[in-house]
């Protein structure tokens, strides 16, 4: 049976107790909000889960979590980030067991890899673990490009069956739309560019994985769900007001913080404001959002309508 | 606990692998004997050259407890702990410091994107965890994220590391720092470069973590000892032996390889017709030098007098 994918498919964030264990409470409701804002899917263990901070143990909990509060619900993904092939595949094959339906995979990294050592690292990885596999581009974290003739090498000969891009590369991205539409009809391509999802469903993508669905799931299924009914300028007025909501990414101090945690200790802060998670604490060595920041979103919260003032 | 003493020469010891891709542990026991022979003053294991991002953790355990078994008292020995967050390397620490290791190197948290201040938190969090000596690795090549100059001084001042590692190939910024070693007893610089170890250590390094040591760890002693009897003349004509060396990193077809298996394949490749490991396999996903590439470093080998 081939897995089909489509739709809003968010990378689901990793919730924390203030002693820094996986909050499997928190987790369970997320998956739960996610779930009753209607989406189509989930990707544990993407980068929004701050899963290059967690140990196998942790990922393994997380999986675990979403095995049991949405299995047979809707199709569960599970990311699979490490840096060379036979880590990879440890953590495959605990997804596998933990009942993930399908693998994102990412080039490996820390070393730089040729086009043609990635194919060989995605081979092997379908060949030892057999799940559906699809291919992750983020050249800002791995620091290697999926180029389009390694991921049509890949989907052609039966090794993914499509990509999540997040490399922001939209030119790129519209030219795989486009083979998609041409000749490749079941090539299941998801954009991670949150900000413009409008648009490129209308192209054809089959779906986004958005990192700030974790917060506003409801919003991004009504784009999806107008786009599928044809009424285009819904789609446009609901993307504008998830893109002012997208200042929520920019309230850390980056004097104190990198990006990453930043962005990320957005949205957790979002979803404890919402009610959603317990704490905003962060994966080590991430700084958390702190009293000003988070009031600071919860502004921004209120001014969009997500949170009672 | 004594001091763990880190000077001179200290390669990044090539995990040589069998037909099988396993580990192939007689290799790295001769691998080992042949460093130590020559020489050398300690072991970084678990290194970049290790091809460490691909190994497991538990090929990881069992190369430090190998290493440790050989080396049998006769050289002080550190261990790569390289991840990319705080939990995931003290996991790795625990491992090597139990499996033996005297000190543990640990570069910046990779993958995402982090400030100076989280990677000072970084370094405090697994020094708390695990208590032994800390060498910073700063290999921004590879992480994608630099150690400052002021970072590491601040965490050579607060006690949590005790020196540092250089690979960025930043020769000036790495001036600075041996110098700033020279208010601060104890503050260990080494380099990673190989073709200036000269002037390097005549400035003051503490020592060198050359990568092409694994090759021709002799010609790297020869330079150091050298500088030590204060023979400049002869510190320079070693190093401008290990430059004839130097051709090898470009032996791979690259057309086929990324840069790791081209530099890295080179070293075990050499190695092998040195016949000090059996195979030059790579770890997943590396391709393998091919018999034309072999060809080359055969002749760069036979060039320096090594073959």
């Amino acid at each position: 049976v081939t897995l089909q994918l489509k739709g809003i498919v968010p990378p689901v964030a990793t919730p924390f107790t203030e002693q820094g264990e996986i909050d499997i409470p928190s987790l369970e409701n997320l998956i739960d909000f996610l779930l009753d804002g209607g989406v189509h899917g989930l990707f544990m263990l993407g980068s929004t889960s701050e899963t290059a901070t967690l140990t196998h143990a942790k990922r393994v909990q997380v999986m675990e979590t979403a095995a049991r509060k949405a299995k047979g619900k809707v199709p569960l993904l599970a990311g699979t980030m490490d840096s060379g092939t036979e880590r990879v595949i440890e953590h495959a094959l605990a997804a596998k067991a933990a009942g993930m339906e399908a693998l994102v995979v990412t080039a490996p990294y820390y070393i730089k890899p040729s086009q043609a050592e990635i194919i060989d690292h995605f081979r092997q990885i379908k060949a030892e673990v057999g799940l559906p596999i699809v291919a992750y581009d983020i050249p800002v974290n791995v620091q290697t490009k999926l180029t389009m003739e390694t991921v049509f090498t890949l989907y052609d000969e039966g090794t993914v069956i499509g990509l999540k891009d997040s490399s922001g590369d939209e030119g790129n991205f519209r030219r795989l739309v486009i083979e998609k539409k041409r000749s490749r009809p079941d090539f299941a391509v998801f954009t991670g560019s949150e900000l413009i999802i409008d648009g490129l469903l209308i192209a054809g993508a089959s779906g986004s994985v958005p990192g700030i669905g974790n917060v506003d799931p409801h919003g991004f299924v009504r784009i999806w769900d107008a786009v599928q009914s044809g009424d285009y300028a819904t789609a446009v007025s609901e993307q504008d007001r998830l893109n002012r909501l997208f200042d929520i990414i920019r309230q850390g101090d980056l004097s104190k913080m990198g990006g990453t945690a930043s962005a990320l200790g957005g949205f957790k802060t979002a979803l404890m404001l919402r009610g959603v998670i317990a704490t905003n604490v962060m994966g080590r060595p991430m700084t958390r959002l702190d009293a000003q920041a988070t009031e600071r979103i919860r502004a921004i919260l209120v001014d969009g309508g997500l949170l009672d003032a | 606990v004594s001091e763990f003493d880190l000077k001179g020469i200290v390669p990044p010891v090539a995990t040589p692998f069998s037909e099988g891709g396993e580990v192939d542990y007689p290799s790295l026991e001769r691998l080992i004997d042949f460093l130590i022979d020559a020489g050398v003053h300690g072991l970084f294991m678990l290194g970049t050259t290790s091809e460490t991002s691909a190994l497991t953790g538990s090929e990881r355990r069992a190369i430090v407890e190998t290493a440790v078994q050989a080396a049998a008292g006769r050289v002080p020995i550190m261990a790569g702990t390289l991840d990319t967050a705080t939990r995931r390397v003290i996991e790795n620490a625990r491992a090597v410091v139990e499996a033996g290791a005297q000190a543990i190197v640990v570069t910046a948290p990779f993958y995402m994107t982090y400030s100076q201040h989280e990677i000072v938190e970084h370094f405090h969090a697994v020094k708390r965890a695990l208590g032994v000596p800390i060498v910073a690795y700063d290999i921004p090549g590879t992480t994608h994220a630099k150690i400052a100059p002021a970072t590491m001084i601040r965490l050579f001042d607060d006690g949590t590391i005790i020196g540092l590692k250089d690979s960025s190939g930043e020769e000036s910024a790495f001036r600075g720092m041996v110098a700033a070693a020279d208010t601060r007893p104890g503050f260990r610089v080494l380099t990673g470069s190989e073709q200036t170890i000269d002037g390097s250590i005549a400035a003051g390094a503490a020592g060198v973590v050359p990568g092409l040591g694994n090759v021709d760890p002799h010609g790297f002693v020869a330079v150091w000892n050298a500088v030590q009897s204060g023979d400049h003349p002869a510190a320079v004509s070693a190093q401008k032996h290990l430059l004839k060396l130097e051709p090898i990193v470009r032996t791979g077809d690259r057309a086929r390889m990324g840069l790791h298996a081209s530099v890295l394949g080179s070293y075990k490749t050499a190695l092998m017709l040195r016949g000090i490991i059996e195979t030059n396999a790579m770890s997943e996903p590396l391709k393998r030098f091919d018999e034309a590439d072999t060809d080359r470093v055969r002749d760069v080998l036979t060039g320096a007098g090594l073959l």
